[in-house]
């Protein structure tokens, strides 16, 4: 990743915060509805990819169950919880493997 | 920066929230701004910890410290550094980018009521529109940009502190072996913290579902499947 690209990335965030705080008017309707639902079903999907190597294969045992110990506690909803779970799979499955 | 459903918040104008924090119910020192702030902190400081770690093979140690350093943004750095991972194209990575920051415009509208007049403070403060920040200012009923601006500098340093450690310590054999899990596992916290009723749960299982079936069906797609799963997920599933 090149400075530019960093610079970017920064300004994105940054003209994000200053658009709700100073320069525009808040998200209606649509446009608000995917906003606000569209992280928690990204970050599942890349919870999956992160499972599957570049040629279609699934990731190590530990791995594997790192993130169903992850899964198993997500209820919980709470992060440092559910980061125990996974390090508790990882060793289940470092273990077994 | 773990991020939470905005809509968890009052819309733009409406009657603000009953505060969630029984000890800022009245004016808030700026001692109790920052005792509120640091069990947070302490969870940021871990997880800038694992992103340091998780950077090392995808971002030099330099880049993963400036990209903390100028994005300041969880959920940001860790989805691009899981496209970076499967290869994605920068525009890919923007494209991302944009979709996750976003959500910070429906949280900065949320606490802008509470913000000072003038604007040159309020881009000042701007800065400080994280999730955690945002969350914790409104659960105070007084003394909301003092939480915000408290909460949010004591982020940024320890997410800045825990970049700068886990790229550090990212050398070790048995961190870095640790932490080829630690993506999943993170991603499976964002998730569920975000997940906050039954409809985003049911979406985050198809998502997740279909984006597996997928990357081993078509490995050669995968650094498109998450973002566009979840779009299309979250654009054709609607709540019951």
């Amino acid at each position: 990743m090149n400075i530019t690209l960093l610079l970017v990335l920064g300004g994105i965030t940054y003209l994000s915060r200053l658009a709700g705080t100073v320069l525009l008017p808040p998200p209606r309707g649509s446009i608000h509805r995917v906003l606000e639902r569209f992280p928690a079903p990204l970050f599942a999907a890349l919870a999956a990819a992160a499972l599957i190597d570049e040629a279609g294969s699934l990731e190590s045992l530990p791995v594997l169950i790192a993130t169903s110990g992850a899964v198993v506690l997500g209820p919980t909803r709470n992060l440092p919880v559910i980061a125990l779970g996974g390090c508790l799979g990882y060793i289940l499955g470092a273990a077994l493997s | 920066m773990i991020d939470r459903e905005p809509s968890s918040a009052p819309p733009h104008g409406a009657r603000e929230p009953e505060p969630a924090h029984p000890a800022a119910a009245g004016m808030v020192s700026p001692r109790t701004a920052l005792l509120v702030a640091l069990a947070p902190a302490t969870v940021v400081l871990v997880y800038g910890t694992i992103y340091g770690t998780s950077a090392k093979g995808v971002l030099s140690g330099t880049e993963a410290i400036l990209s903390s350093a100028l994005i300041f943004s969880g959920a940001v750095q860790f989805a691009i550094l899981g496209l970076l991972t499967k290869g994605s194209s920068e525009a890919a990575v923007l494209v991302t980018a944009v979709a996750l920051s976003a959500r910070n415009i429906a949280l900065g509208s949320v606490i802008r009521p509470a913000l000072p007049r003038p604007r040159s403070r309020r881009f000042l403060l701007a800065w400080t529109i994280v999730d955690e920040a945002v969350g914790l200012a409104l659960s105070v009923a007084s003394s909301r940009v003092r939480v915000l601006a408290t909460a949010g500098l004591l982020f940024y340093v320890t997410w800045l502190a825990g970049t700068m450690f886990g790229t550090f310590i990212g050398s070790l054999s048995a961190f870095t072996a640790v932490s080829s899990a630690a993506l999943p596992v993170l991603f499976v916290g964002l998730a569920s913290a975000m997940a906050l009723s039954k409809g985003a749960v049911t979406r985050c299982a198809v998502a997740a579902a279909v984006t597996l079936i997928a990357s081993i069906a078509l490995p050669s797609l995968q650094p498109f499947l998450p973002v566009g799963v979840a779009l299309g997920v979250t654009i054709s599933w609607s709540e019951p």
